[in-house]
């Protein structure tokens, strides 16, 4: 019984662990497999948005403020970033990887320069600062609410993509651009929106960790690893992918430390290099393997 | 190639010349960045070896830098080997450490390749910041230079040890522009320019890149040796990804496939990182800010837009990597 209390309270955190790495890689792995762009600076967002929803807390004392105002703060500065950069470099990986790598140290220094070397931590928000008894437990419910919001958001993630104009619009682009335009489709359009969704999660999940995780210089780099390898794993530009493998790796890390401690720090290393020599192409790949 | 470049020759005479002298002239704090460039212009040599002529893009080579000083230091520190012994070890152990992760690595291509470099690095890197016997993420101190007292060389001395690393880069640079010329470079060429091709004219496609990645590993792992003997202390940051980041951005910004690119990238780099510094915390944001700028406005790199200022192709070995597969 004290065995299933233990794993049940790791499954729990593995839980929200991957509805927080979902809610990053999704954007990262829509970006690349739709409009082709690798982008590194994808979780340099994700900090911003963290630092942003703090100062909004702090200043405001609202916590649902900062969930609100900061990714919309986010998706600005993404816009800007693709409209000004990221447009121009689509389609060659190496001078992407360099260009957004070279963002990433820009925004490290940006964030120092702002915010300083402190740790800060957004408060919870008071309906949800309760604990929630199970597995003989009492669980934060924060952290429930945190896993709640990443399975809605791949829940509206796939509804919109699967029903709406625009996911169709996307589905189309994805499979033939030139021929999606040629139709009369403003494919750069979608795309663009598809940019800007995918930045406004990597804020909203900046928000939504703060409480969880502490905010300072470093976190991005910190959470692009396993973002990237989630990304990797899943299958580029899948959904379905994304969820898979934010799943896997969220497991991998939690229950790691605790079953193979010395190992712990590698397996996500070691889980994406077993996947990418069995399936090169990711788990659930969107275009079937030619 | 080099060899037809007018500019290749001067340019490199003059910035080894140049650190050369500063290894005998300059002030104590002067001497760690002409280290420094030495030391970073061997670990570049070997990535634009991989990247510019072979087409493999390592997000992760630091992981052999790594490879290389903690070879040493168990050799050297734990066992008690002699230093030039145990450097012989570590630069076979990235030798063979490129064979296998490197036979491991080209089953995959494109941005999967850039992952999966990255993340064999970052394994080893995981692995380095929770090893107690090398102290941990504090890393270890203590560690002993080569010992060439024999011939008359303290390298104890900053200053001499400065020299022999110039030499040292010197000496790669040759190295790596005999290795590009020799018929062996040449297939690694048709290989990047395409692979289908090279493989239908008989090649042994894996098995060059793989031999590809050996000498880049052992190259790297003796950058790394050379890293541990400068600083006297290992640790996991030689091996960390955002090391390997820089290498690569140095080699783009100098000029992928040019040898003489990624030296004058390195000098840039190591020269601009200090002057920055000694204004500001923030060198990284201006770093950084060049960075997109370079890659922006030269995506030849500086040494391939000097060669077309001067009315001459750029001196590639073939079209950028990557460009083609999109």
């Amino acid at each position: 019984m004290e065995l299933v209390n233990l794993y049940g309270i790791q499954l729990l955190n593995a839980l929200w662990l991957s509805a927080l790495l979902f809610m990053l890689a999704v954007g990262l792995s829509v970006v690349f497999g739709l409009l082709d762009v690798l982008n590194l600076a994808h979780c340099t967002l994700y900090m911003i948005g963290a630092y942003i929803g703090f100062t909004i807390a702090d200043r405001l004392d609202s916590y649902w403020l900062a969930l609100l105002v900061a990714p919309v703060a986010v998706t600005v500065i993404g816009a800007i970033l693709y409209l000004v950069l990221l447009r121009r470099l689509r389609g060659n990986h190496l001078i992407q990887a360099l260009v957004t790598f070279g963002l990433l140290f820009v925004g490290y220094d940006a964030a120092r320069m702002i915010w300083g070397v402190d740790q800060f931590k957004i408060a919870e928000p008071a309906l949800l600062t309760e604990s929630f008894p199970i597995f003989g437990q009492k669980y934060p419910l924060y952290r429930l609410f945190v896993f709640g919001v990443g399975l809605a958001t791949a829940v509206a993630l796939y509804v919109g993509l699967d029903r709406t104009r625009l996911g169709a619009v996307v589905r189309a682009g994805v499979d033939d651009r030139e021929t999606a335009a040629v139709l009369g489709i403003n494919i750069d359009r979608a795309f663009f929106v598809v940019f800007c969704i995918g930045t406004a999660l990597a804020g909203f999940a900046g928000v939504l960790a703060a409480p969880i995780r502490t905010i300072e210089p470093g976190i991005d780099v910190e959470i692009l690893i396993p973002a990237l390898v989630v990304v990797v794993i899943g299958g580029p530009g899948s959904l379905k992918g994304a969820v898979l493998g934010a799943f896997i790796i969220g497991t991998a890390e939690t229950f790691g430390p605790q079953l193979v401690p010395e190992f712990a720090s590698f397996i996500m290393y070691a889980v994406m290099a077993a996947v990418l020599l069995v399936r090169p192409q990711g788990l659930l790949p969107v275009k079937p393997a030619h | 190639m080099p060899a037809r470049d007018p500019l290749s020759l001067p340019i490199v005479a003059l910035l080894f010349g140049g650190a050369l002298a500063a290894a005998l002239f300059v002030d104590a704090y002067r001497l760690t960045i002409v280290i420094e460039i030495a030391i970073l212009v061997i670990f570049v040599l070997s990535i634009d070896f991989l990247v510019g002529y072979a087409g493999l893009v390592t997000f992760g080579h630091a992981g052999f830098m790594g490879v290389g000083a903690y070879a040493l230091a168990y050799a050297s520190h734990f066992l008690g080997w002699p230093v030039g012994l145990a450097m012989l070890a570590g630069v076979a152990l990235g030798a063979v450490a490129g064979i296998v992760i490197g036979a491991l690595v080209t089953r995959v291509s494109g941005v999967f390749f850039i992952m999966v470099t990255l993340a064999v690095s970052m394994m080893f890197w995981a692995w380095a910041s929770k090893a107690r016997k090398f102290g941990a993420d504090d890393g270890l101190g203590g560690m002993k230079r080569l010992d060439l007292k024999s011939i008359g060389i303290d390298l104890n001395s900053d200053r001499a040890f400065a020299v022999v690393c110039v030499v040292l880069a010197v000496l790669a640079y040759f190295f790596f522009l005999c290795l590009v010329r020799s018929s062996f470079g040449q297939a690694l060429k048709a290989i990047k320019q395409n692979e289908n091709r090279a493989r239908a004219q008989g090649c042994p496609v894996q098995r060059y890149k793989v031999a590809a990645f050996a000498i880049a590993g052992a190259v790297a792992a003796f950058a790394g040796e050379l890293h541990l003997q400068n600083t006297k202390f290992v640790h996991p940051e030689v091996a960390h990804w955002i090391r390997s980041g820089e290498g690569l951005i140095v080699v783009i910004v100098g000029g992928a496939g040019t040898l003489t690119g990624p030296v004058i990238g390195g000098f840039l780099f190591v020269l601009f990182h200090r002057i920055v510094e000694s204004f500001t915390v923030h060198w990284q944001i201006w770093m950084g800010l060049l960075f997109v700028a370079i890659v922006l406005a030269a995506p030849d790199g500086i040494y391939g837009r000097l060669s077309t200022l001067v009315g001459r192709k750029p001196a590639r070995a073939a079209p950028r990597p990557e460009a083609a597969d999109a």
